[in-house]
């Protein structure tokens, strides 16, 4: 399984048409040419299906960079790992 | 990255989105291996992805060679958001050799859309509009979970509104509108706590469902996809919450993706012809166990498992011809074992008469393939080829990429499904002529018999008994003629000229005409084989289309219809016939049936149609004397 930060910058190359090198860690979705909430929505969906985490909308609409969403679906995985 | 064997190398699904982003650039070269590369895309995010992209690819980059795409003109409106339904369309219509110029209206506009004449959805002039709906089309935010029977009078009035904007719609348009049946959300239902209320509730909404079925009865134009019952089998939940409160998507994305499944069936029903022939395999498919090995007393049928695998494989089997499909095997088995199965084995549901065509030698499949289309008269794109070996899939797939070759692999409790999973054979509705097809071909091998042994053509026409009945398209046989002119890709003036909306506007027209024409002989009838449309002006009739399914070809048939206009005609004062003729790829034989019956070439107009004319003085044409021709409804000349 790749690294979370490379699974999330494939995706945003898919949904952006953006190649994956100019993309990093302090890429600033709102700073992305086209960007919009359709495009957010189409990146969480290949995020929860690629990764099998389910985010809440509030946090994921709050993270501006890479490296925040990556952040996020980490707490993410680390909960659903945590025996109930 | 996931990828998929290919069938000279391996593309996985990164490389394909990139060669859509190439192919969509200005200048860009041409990728005619993209469209089959398309079944790598394997992730839902990929196609949605993929759809999006290749609208900006010109077509003409990606079409394969020798492969005839057909255009169609499809709109999307919904009650909701429903983002990848368009997107997702565009690749399996393309997957399909549909190529579809789509239109999608405003997310919640879809009562205004539908009504506005002058709404973009009516400008588009649209051939399919699906309307996608979900339960507020319906359902008010508040109702009383103490009275479900109160909703009906609400869900009735808002359906017939529906129902009427449907059908003015379609009427201004000729439109085809696919409609579904909604599911009620599980939170709905959850709302009355009471057994006897749930049970109220549910059927209060089961009436609203089958209104929207009913709507596909009543209004021809129209049908209805029972998406409830789609959604029996869907993993996975309706709808996802959150999306649906941040951004009104009722329906979930793996639910849009079986939805755009369901449409791009459905599309590809209207646009050009459904697959008509299954070849089958036998060993392993209509039976388990190796015939040549077990013996005709060993294979595996019946009420237990596994033979009642194959049993159910030769229910559906028949089932789809009792529909029109038509029949034939390929097997590398020895023919008078096979025979011994059929005489003796009691198990066995499909008869000999069943199939139109046994291939079974120990040659190579795709020979057996091809003259199977030979001897139907039908083409290698009409051939779904179902077997259980690996090795024979791929051997068929590789020599003749037309087939659709449908693996039977893994445990065979599955394989029944397996033959209907991709819908290939869907059509929007059958008719008469399809129940009773096999029979008809039949009827034509015997035909062939005869003519094998007849001294001379016309010797084996005047045996025949030919007669051919004109009548004018009614409610019985509209369905019918349509069918026809979507269908017929050889012997037509004009490919796919009429809708069935058109055609059926025609018919009650008073200045034109739409007549139907059956065929039989002495070995039985092949139903109505062919249609005219035309339009009535008073110093000529205008052809505006003749379409002749290819099973009655070289029998004269055209000739005799084309008399029996010109008499009528000129019985109307007439001078002159004209008609109507597109040249395309596969037309061919209407080219040359208007130039031996004696039409002139009189000029092209922009879009390629060209007009032919045919004097009615001194000598029209007569009807071919081993013809004989009936009126229906009128006693007709000699």
């Amino acid at each position: 399984m790749p690294d979370v930060f490379t699974v999330v910058v494939d995706l945003v190359e898919q949904v952006t048409g953006i190649p994956a090198d100019e993309l990093g860690e302090g890429t600033n979705f709102e700073r992305l040419g086209g960007w919009t909430s359709l495009e957010a929505l189409r990146l969480l969906t290949a995020v929860e299906d690629t990764l099998g985490v389910r985010l809440d909308l509030r946090t994921y609409f709050a993270a501006a960079t890479i490296a925040d969403l990556v952040a996020l679906i980490h707490a993410g995985l680390a909960a659903r790992q945590r025996p109930a | 990255m996931s990828t998929v064997a290919g069938e000279s190398s391996t593309v996985s699904t990164d490389d394909v989105l990139a060669r859509i982003r190439r192919a969509g650039r200005s200048g860009a070269a041409p990728d005619p291996a993209l469209l089959v590369d398309l079944a790598a895309l394997d992730t839902p995010a990929a196609l949605v992805e993929a759809g999006r992209l290749l609208a900006r690819v010109p077509v003409e980059l990606i079409a394969p060679p020798g492969q005839q795409l057909r255009p169609l003109r499809v709109a999307v409106t919904a009650s909701f958001t429903a983002e990848s339904v368009a997107p997702l369309l565009r690749v399996f219509l393309l997957r399909a050799g549909v190529v579809p110029d789509l239109h999608v209206a405003g997310f919640d506009q879809m009562a205004i859309q539908l009504r506005d004449p002058e709404s973009g959805l009516a400008r588009f002039r649209p051939e399919v509009t699906l309307c996608l709906l979900d339960e507020r089309s319906f359902l008010p935010g508040e109702w009383n979970p103490v009275a479900p029977a109160d909703l009906r009078p609400v869900l009735a009035e808002r359906l017939s509104a529906l129902g009427s904007a449907v059908a003015a719609f379609a009427e201004r348009t000729s439109s085809l509108l696919l409609l579904h049946t909604v599911p009620l959300p599980g939170a709905e239902h959850a709302k009355v706590i009471g057994y006897r209320g749930k049970a109220e509730l549910g059927r209060v909404w089961r009436e609203l469902n089958s209104g929207l079925l009913q709507l596909a009865a009543t209004h021809s134009p129209v049908h209805t996809l029972d998406l409830e019952t789609v959604l029996v089998d869907h993993a996975g939940a309706l709808r996802d919450e959150r999306l649906y409160r941040f951004a009104t998507m009722a329906w979930s994305p793996s639910v849009e993706h079986r939805y755009a499944v369901e449409a791009a069936t459905f599309c590809r029903a209207v646009a050009g012809p459904a697959r008509k022939v299954l070849v089958l395999d036998l060993d392993n498919t209509v039976w388990g166990g190796v015939l040549g090995d077990d013996g005709p007393a060993g294979i595996q049928l019946g009420d237990a498992y596994p033979g009642n695998c194959y049993t159910a494989v030769q229910r559906t089997a028949a089932a789809l011809k009792l529909q029109g499909v038509l029949l034939a095997t390929a097997s590398k088995n020895d023919q008078r074992l096979i025979d011994e199965v059929f005489a003796t084995h009691p198990e066995m549901t499909l008869r000999p008469e069943d199939f139109v065509v046994q291939a079974a030698n120990w040659g190579r499949k795709d020979h057996s393939i091809r003259r199977i289309a030979a001897t139907l008269d039908v083409g290698l794109d009409s051939v779904v080829f179902a077997d259980d070996s690996a090795f024979e899939c791929d051997f068929v797939r590789g020599q003749l990429p037309e087939v659709t070759v449908v693996h039977l692999t893994d445990d065979p409790a599955g394989h029944a499904a397996a033959l209907l999973r991709d819908g290939h054979f869907t059509v929007l509705a059958t008719t008469s002529t399809d129940h009773e097809r096999t029979s008809m071909y039949h009827a034509r091998a015997e035909r062939q018999r005869l003519a094998e042994a007849a001294d001379s053509a016309t010797d084996y026409l005047a045996g025949l008994g030919l007669r051919v009945t004109v009548s004018a398209a009614d409610e019985f046989t509209l369905p019918r003629v349509a069918q026809l002119s979507a269908r017929t890709n050889q012997f037509n003036f004009v490919p796919r000229a009429h809708g069935e909306a058109r055609t059926r506007a025609l018919a009650t027209s008073p200045d034109h005409l739409v007549l139907g024409f059956d065929v039989a002989d002495r070995f039985g009838r092949e139903g109505v084989v062919g249609a005219v449309w035309v339009a009535r002006h008073p110093d000529h009739w205008l052809v505006e289309n003749l379409v002749m399914s290819c099973r009655v070809f070289s029998r004269g048939v055209e000739h005799a219809v084309l008399a029996h206009l010109a008499h009528r005609a000129a019985a109307a004062g007439a001078t002159r016939l004209d008609a109507h003729h597109r040249p395309g790829e596969r037309n061919a034989p209407a080219t040359t049936f208007l130039q031996s019956a004696g039409f002139a070439a009189a000029g092209k107009d922009a879009d390629g149609v060209v007009r032919y004319q045919l004097s009615l003085s001194p000598c029209p044409p007569a009807v071919p004397p081993w013809i004989a021709l009936e009126e229906k409804g009128h006693c007709h000349h000699a």
